[in-house]
């Protein structure tokens, strides 16, 4: 130890100073295994180059419409960034939680003589770089296609997403660490039971998409044509000028068409913006932070179920299970129902789909013709999968690691860890199964597919949902962390990121499956429709089984 | 140094804790017992500022400990029953962390960090990952990191669980050291036999009610206990089996 040797003083820095030691720990790590290191950046370039060449034909496509086209592309931003502020603010929500509320380190903090500010300021700016790396990283490979496709200097990629789209961020994940705290603080009594929120919001959801849509029409008009009437005056709630989505795309084109002085105001209210709301968080909602932890302390969750013995839900034994695997599966359950982090998210955005689904025939779709609603139909078919994907990697592939302290218990029990897994399976798998085609039953009844293309989409749905659960089980086996406390933490690890790499990967080979076969049966084509069916079912048998069986070694290892 | 008055806290329904009043004079080591779900992390929460009471105040030296938390924790050292290490930085890292945030001077820092490294007998682990060592050495290094910035309040909550017989002789052969200097130590455990050792007074807690406070002798005087494990029982109210 060297006594002259200075160490950071300030908590804000050595704040950060730990988090440098901790990732550039982590880096080194990954340094030291080369084929790890090469697949990440192998498969992450695979990705960005994907991304590209989807926005790129895409924003093509678009552009080209005739004398339509720039007008569409910047209306496009508005919508795209609307999305991506609504998406970022609601994972956020549980990122923000997670980060500050939940973790340990933070109960520890707060017995520090450390300020309330310099807490809320240190977990806010982790929660947000947990929350936005990777959207700015998705964003990076379509603003370039953007660039190419309307043939601008490549420097204003910079332009859009260090100057107004890191802001547009900011002020999002500021508002919603905000909404947060004010919410625990505030509204904490509600908590109770966290049920009424979600579905109050699915049912304002279902609302808002019964008054968005109109009346069954018919017209005989060009189908793209309909479409453009009838998406643009419902993009007004995203082009409201009131949201920074909307500030960002007008900035956007103003720079893209050379209005200097309109982008920089347009930059300048979004920084000042955003410096605002974090400053309003610094002040403000840290004040409320010492009693948030104070009151969302772990006693109360202990106190509040043992007073609430009948919410237990009952789980008897079935005669067709073996005992064993019965008492693992009933564990999950209770695991996933007692913590509402595990359902909550699932039941937001499936239920979001569901409404959205559920009021399909109101928007249209059906006055078009076969091939357009079947479009639509393998087009829900992606999003759910996609949906799903995402959610599997968030709270299925870390589950493993969460047994953590537990493991010695399941190591040493007559079936093993490799019970754990299968039970795992047994649980996402028939979860997932329910979710997936229940969504895509309503989709396709919703907008009158005929049914050997139902069956072969709830097929489908099928096929690539359980392989999704067997990639989150398998690689949350593999690549597990007995020391794990938070799932946040095990998702934000270089092996999460590599998890959902991967599964944006199978995701994405699913979605140019179903992208094939939408071609082929428009082109009627029944070897082509044979030849994408066979090739779904083998990536996907190869996307569950590999890592299963990966997963499956590993946990015989452990033991 | 440590005051509490009239702390209740209730979780609903339950009531974790109620009407517990506490003062402790400087240079005392009081232990707090009791059987399992008495109260005991609730009211060392309550103490240290974790949990907002019901009812009740708590100063801790002359700061109350919610309207003026800052200089309270900074006379605080509170070692939890389930202590948070960052994984990933070394021993000596984890050390410059609780020095820095305490703002110690890096002389002050380093004479410290050296003595109670050599003297837990972390001194040759001070290059190594948290994540490497046992649990018995993560133990040391948690007391070693509450110990660094010489508080004049210590709070302690469970810290024999898990030691061996040497760092236990140890720690309360440093606990006392500490007291000896003027320093207030109020613990809970289940180690009837250290806090005989170690406390000069003892607190009982039984199902959120102070049941019981004094020396040793006092209560099993009053109680007419043949010794503590006796008065344990006999105040809480459990069974001996």
């Amino acid at each position: 130890m060297a006594a002259s040797r200075h160490f950071p003083r300030t908590p804000f820095v050595l704040f950060v100073w730990v988090r440098f030691c901790v990732w550039r720990r982590q880096i080194r790590q990954l340094f030291e295994s080369p084929a790890k290191l090469s697949l990440i950046v192998g498969v992450w370039l695979s990705l960005l180059v994907g991304v590209f060449a989807l926005a790129y034909y895409g924003f093509q496509f678009v552009y080209d419409t005739a004398g339509l086209g720039p007008f569409l592309l910047s209306r496009l931003w508005f919508l795209f960034l609307f999305v991506i502020m609504i998406l970022m603010a609601t994972s956020h929500l549980a990122s923000a939680f997670s980060t500050i509320v939940r973790t340990p380190e933070t109960r520890w903090w707060i017995t520090l003589p450390v300020s309330a500010r310099t807490i809320c300021r240190a977990k806010g700016f982790e929660s947000t770089l947990y929350s936005a790396w990777a959207v700015v990283i998705l964003l990076l490979p379509t603003c370039l296609a953007y660039v190419v496709v309307l043939k601008k200097p490549l420097w204003l990629v910079g332009w859009i997403i260090g100057v107004l789209l890191v802001p547009m961020l900011g002020i999002v994940t500021a508002f919603s660490t905000m909404v947060l705290l004010a919410w625990l603080r505030w509204a904490r009594p509600l908590m109770i039971r966290r049920e009424v929120a979600f579905v109050g919001l699915w049912i304002v959801s279902c609302l808002l998409f019964w008054l968005l849509g109109e009346r069954q029409v018919e017209r005989q008009q060009d189908v793209w044509f309909i479409a453009l009437q009838e998406l643009l005056p419902r993009m007004q709630v995203a082009m409201s000028m009131g949201w920074p989505s909307s500030w960002a795309a007008t900035g956007i084109d103003a720079g893209m068409n050379g209005r200097w002085l309109e982008g920089s105001l347009y930059a300048s209210l979004l920084w000042t913006t955003a410096l605002l709301s974090w400053r309003i968080l610094d002040h403000g909602a840290a004040r409320w932070l010492f009693r948030v932890l104070r009151d969302v302390a772990r006693p109360v969750d202990a106190a509040s179920w043992a007073s609430r013995p009948s919410s237990s839900p009952r789980l008897v034994p079935v005669w067709w299970m073996r005992r064993a695997l019965f008492s693992s599966i009933a564990k999950d359950v209770l695991f996933v129902l007692r913590d509402p982090m595990q359902w909550s998210q699932g039941l937001l955005f499936f239920g979001l789909l569901g409404a959205y689904f559920g009021n399909l025939h109101r928007f249209g779709y059906a006055v078009a013709e076969p091939s357009w609603r079947i479009g639509i139909a393998a087009l829900n078919c992606a999003c759910t999968l996609l949906v799903f994907g995402s959610l599997a990697v968030r709270f299925i592939f870390p589950q493993m690691s969460l047994e953590g302290r537990a493991l010695w218990l399941l190591r040493i029990s007559p079936g093993g860890l490799s019970r754990q897994m299968v039970s795992k399976i047994c649980l996402y798998g028939f979860l997932a199964v329910g979710i997936v085609d229940g969504l895509l039953l309503v989709s396709t009844g919703r907008l009158s597919i005929p049914s050997p293309i139902r069956l072969w989409l709830l097929g489908a749905g099928l096929i690539s949902s359980l392989a999704i659960v067997g990639l989150s089980v398998g690689l949350g086996c593999l690549w597990i962390d007995p020391t794990a406390q938070d799932a946040a933490r095990v998702v934000s690890s270089s092996n999460g990121a590599m998890a959902l790499i991967l599964m944006l990967a199978y995701v994405s080979c699913v979605v140019v499956g179903f992208v094939g076969f939408w071609l082929c049966w428009m082109h009627h084509s029944p070897t082509g429709l044979f030849g994408i069916s066979l090739s779904l079912v083998g990536v996907s048998m190869f996307t569950g089984w590999v890592p299963m069986r990966l997963g499956l070694k590993r946990m015989e290892r452990l033991e | 140094m440590i005051k509490a008055a009239g702390l209740t806290k209730r979780f609903g329904a339950l009531v974790a804790l109620e009407d517990f009043s506490i003062e402790i004079a400087k240079g005392e080591i009081v232990a707090l017992v009791g059987p399992n779900g008495a109260g005991k992390t609730t009211a060392l929460h309550l103490l240290v500022g974790l949990l907002t009471p019901t009812a009740g105040e708590v100063y801790l030296g002359d700061f109350h400990v919610m309207r003026q938390a800052l200089e309270a924790k900074r006379i605080l050292g509170f070692l939890p029953d389930q202590p948070f290490l960052y994984e990933h930085l070394t021993v000596e890292e984890t050390l410059q962390f609780v020095g820095g945030i305490y703002q110690l001077d890096p002389e002050i820092w380093s004479l410290q960090a050296q003595r109670l490294a050599i003297l837990f007998g972390l001194a040759d682990k001070m290059n190594r990952r948290v994540n490497q060592l046992s649990y018995g050495m993560k133990s040391r290094l948690v007391l070693i990191a509450t110990l660094l910035h010489q508080p004049q309040i210590l709070i302690l909550d469970e810290p024999f669980f898990g030691l061996d017989p040497q760092t236990l002789h140890l720690m309360k052969q440093h606990l006392r050291e500490c007291v000896a200097q003027g320093m207030t130590v109020f613990l809970s455990t289940h180690q009837l036999s250290v806090v005989e050792d170690l406390a000069h007074r003892i607190a009982f807690l039984s199902q959120g009610r102070l049941v019981g406070l004094g020396t040793l002798k006092e209560m099993t005087q009053r109680h007419g206990s043949a010794c503590l494990e006796d008065l344990f029982f006999q105040l809480t109210g459990s069974s001996s089996g």
